[in-house]
């Protein structure tokens, strides 16, 4: 029973996105989100991108709730805009500041936003210098949880592929290349989809890179070999 | 008792199209003691006259604080300078609080126009009797900024305001292709040689009537201690007077040797 | 215009005995004192011109800039006192931000305009002084085309094909009523418009002065930029060429 002065929020959210995998490179950052909108547990909406272009040295990826996320897309826009009143584009780190800023705030008022936010960028130490300009990833949970990293796997993926992502990391002696960065990103997302049952191997590869700026990916789409399959007991 | 009917109040435009009461703040800057700034590719140096009311009496402070990569330095009215220089500072630190980093100076400068700007425009305001010279380094460079009562806000190689300030400018017109490359060090003994020249013949710079503030790449912002300052000076007492005050003479030629700090 | 109210004219809150508020009058007076100002629109996109003295050799080179955009589309043009045009300006900036909130969608070149001109309009009203400045607003998109609008110091805000404001603004409306405006595409009105700044300038006055221009049009794809510096360059090379031929000509 819920007293007349009592207040309460939403507990859960409704149309969801799953894990997003980051990884940096040499010259700049791949991200992958997949395409499909969880209702639950049912796969609601097919085709949908959980990957928003700021400007060409920034990427923002989410997980977690999209009505969220598109009131958040449109809180980022104005703040791009706003960074144009002073001639200059706003950077990852700005923005991951900004957000980390943002979510907080809204966990503080008991209120959060229900999403992961991952910003991934190329940070210019100093104007049109590419020499000083470094990749960027940032991470912020839905408390205002904030840190940065070389690469990373969020929702239910942290539990699954971080150590996966980390080891091949390592094998490379982090100095690796955009397609071997590619690579470890589809063989993590082939993993979410044999034990994340929201997740989709309908997939997109997002860049930022120093050279190309931002690219958003092309549909992309991943089987996976399920012969191993038969051996599970439940499996018919 | 006014000088025209139309100089009473920073609401009214004469029939020429100015506002009068705004023109004289900007003479009261003129009464303040002179700072100068110059900026190079990857430093800005402020530097200022400090006076004293009387032996009695501590020396003004002239150059403040406002980041860790900016500083700031007053001609005209001290105390409503204080105020400016408390409101950059203001601005630097909610800046931090959004975002993490610190606030580039366009972003900076650009406000502090806006609230100059109010108070030529708004009953019941008086402009500020002050202007500013705001040293920063962002991704953007070394800037030097500076500000007038008018809300005239502008971005410059080399700057100087207040008393005698016209003699300053003279030494920073005749060397601002110098300034470019400098060292931080040539900056330094750039600026103090045009201050210099602000100083009537009898009079001269010593640690204690000179503040300088330097920031740069991998240096945040410092006001130099009176020793550091003494060095410099030193390094300056090298070069003749160039009594620009007389109008002949000339600015030294080539900055001296980097000394050491 | 140019006549003085005696006594009623102290206050933009105070009528004169024929009707004037005589505020409004030297406020405009701010704007017609500064740098010529010419807008122009074309076939494909629009063009603003300003002519800016460089008050000091030690100034940044691109200090002071009086063309802006409001948004990725609209572009602003500010004359006159420039610490007013720079209120204006960011005025201007707030209410795209905040349409871009409430809509969900950029904010129009009239919405814009409006909105400044209404916010002049209140300053006209008494308690403050008005602002000494005007402000053009600029944008082009294919199914509109090029869109031209100037608010002045009184909140008026009118839609124009081309118009200038500041010192020689009459020199430069009679060049302007020379040109053919709709056969011009923005490259052509870049030419025009640096030749109508430079043979307009008094030689022995305007010394130190420095030509800035904005476009938006088919070229940018709608997006309205600060003309660049080889551009511009180009065409005052091309006006300037222009100008002593039509001298031998006489």
């Amino acid at each position: 029973m819920m007293h007349h002065d009592e207040l309460q929020r939403t507990l859960n959210p409704t149309c969801t996105g799953t894990s997003v995998i980051a990884m940096q490179y040499k010259t700049g950052v791949v991200v992958m989100t997949d395409r499909v909108v969880s209702y639950g547990k049912t796969a609601r909406y097919k085709n949908v991108s959980r990957q928003y272009k700021v400007n060409d040295n920034v990427l923002v990826a989410f997980g977690g709730d999209h009505a969220d996320f598109q009131w958040l897309q449109n809180v980022i826009e104005r703040q791009a805009l706003f960074w144009k009143r002073f001639d200059q584009e706003i950077g990852p780190k700005a923005l991951h500041g900004y957000l980390t800023s943002l979510l907080y705030a809204r966990r503080c008022k008991m209120n959060p936003l229900w999403n992961t936010l991952i910003v991934a960028g190329i940070e210019e130490e100093e104007k049109n210098n590419k020499e000083t300009s470094t990749p960027f990833i940032g991470v912020i949970t839905q408390k205002g949880c904030a840190y940065q990293v070389k690469h990373v796997a969020t929702g239910i993926g942290a539990m699954l592929l971080n150590q996966a992502v980390e080891d091949s990391w390592r094998k490379k002696g982090g100095d690796i290349t955009r397609a071997e960065a590619e690579a470890v990103l589809k063989k993590a997302l082939e993993l979410t989809i044999y034990h994340d049952c929201t997740a989709d191997n309908d997939f997109e590869i997002g860049s930022v890179d120093s050279e190309d700026g931002v690219n958003l990916g092309k549909e992309e789409t991943i089987i996976g070999d399920w012969s191993i399959a038969e051996t599970n007991c439940q499996y018919e | 008792m006014f000088r025209n009917q139309y100089d009473s109040d920073v609401t009214v435009w004469s029939p020429q199209g100015r506002l009068h009461q705004v023109d004289y703040a900007v003479e009261a800057m003129k009464q303040g003691s002179a700072t100068v700034g110059i900026r190079s590719e990857t430093h800005a140096v402020i530097v200022a006259l400090k006076r004293a009311q009387n032996e009695l009496c501590s020396h003004q402070k002239k150059i403040y604080e406002i980041d860790t990569h900016s500083g700031v330095s007053i001609a005209g009215l001290l105390s409503d300078g204080r105020i400016l220089a408390r409101y950059l500072q203001t601005e630097c630190s909610s800046w931090r609080w959004d975002y993490k980093l610190p606030i580039p100076i366009k972003k900076l400068t650009e406000s502090m126009q806006l609230k100059l700007q109010a108070n030529t425009q708004y009953y019941g305001r008086r402009p500020f009797g002050v202007g500013l010279l705001v040293a920063g380094y962002d991704k953007d460079g070394a800037h030097i900024i500076q500000t007038e009562p008018s809300a005239e806000v502008v971005s410059m190689k080399a700057s100087s305001i207040g008393a005698r300030s016209q003699s300053a400018r003279t030494y920073l017109e005749r060397n601002v292709d110098k300034f470019e490359n400098a060292s931080a060090d040539e900056l330094i003994v750039h600026a103090l040689l045009a201050l210099r020249d602000t100083l009537p013949a009898e009079e001269n710079l010593s640690a204690q009537n000179t503040s300088i503030g330097i920031v740069g790449k991998d240096r945040p912002f410092t006001i130099l201690a009176d020793t550091q300052v003494g060095l410099h000076l030193d390094a300056v007492a090298t070069h003749p007077r160039s009594n620009a005050q007389q109008g002949h003479g000339q600015a030294p030629a080539a900055a001296p040797e980097p000394m050491q700090q | 215009m140019s006549s003085i109210g005696t006594g009623y004219d102290l206050a933009a809150s105070t009528f004169s005995p024929d009707g004037r508020i005589f505020q409004i009058e030297y406020a405009q007076k701010a704007v017609d004192n500064g740098g010529t100002m010419v807008a122009l629109r074309g076939k494909n996109g629009v063009v603003i011109a300003v002519d800016k003295v460089i008050t000091s050799k030690l100034y940044i080179d691109d200090a002071n800039p009086r063309m802006f955009n409001c948004n990725d589309n609209v572009g602003m043009a500010i004359a006159g006192v420039y610490p007013d045009g720079f209120a204006l300006k960011d005025y201007a900036c707030g209410e795209a931000i905040k349409w871009l909130k409430e809509y969900r969608e950029p904010m129009s070149v009239q919405k814009l305009a409006t909105s400044v001109a209404e916010y002049i309009h209140i300053f006209t009203l008494g308690i403050s002084r008005p602002f000494g400045a005007s402000a053009f607003f600029s944008a082009w998109d294919k199914k509109k085309g090029g869109r031209l609008f100037l608010v002045e110091p009184s909140g008026l805000n009118y839609e124009y094909k081309a118009w200038a404001v500041g010192k020689h603004r009459q020199a430069a409306k009679a060049e302007i009523e020379k040109l053919k405006l709709d056969q011009l595409d923005v490259q052509d009105l870049v030419r025009e418009a640096a030749r109508i700044i430079i043979a307009i300038r008094d030689e022995n006055k305007d010394k130190d002065v420095q030509i800035e221009m904005g476009w938006v049009g088919e070229n940018t794809n709608g997006k309205h930029e600060v003309v660049p510096d080889d551009v511009l360059s180009a065409a005052e090379d091309w006006a300037n060429a222009k100008l002593e031929e039509d001298d031998m000509e006489e």
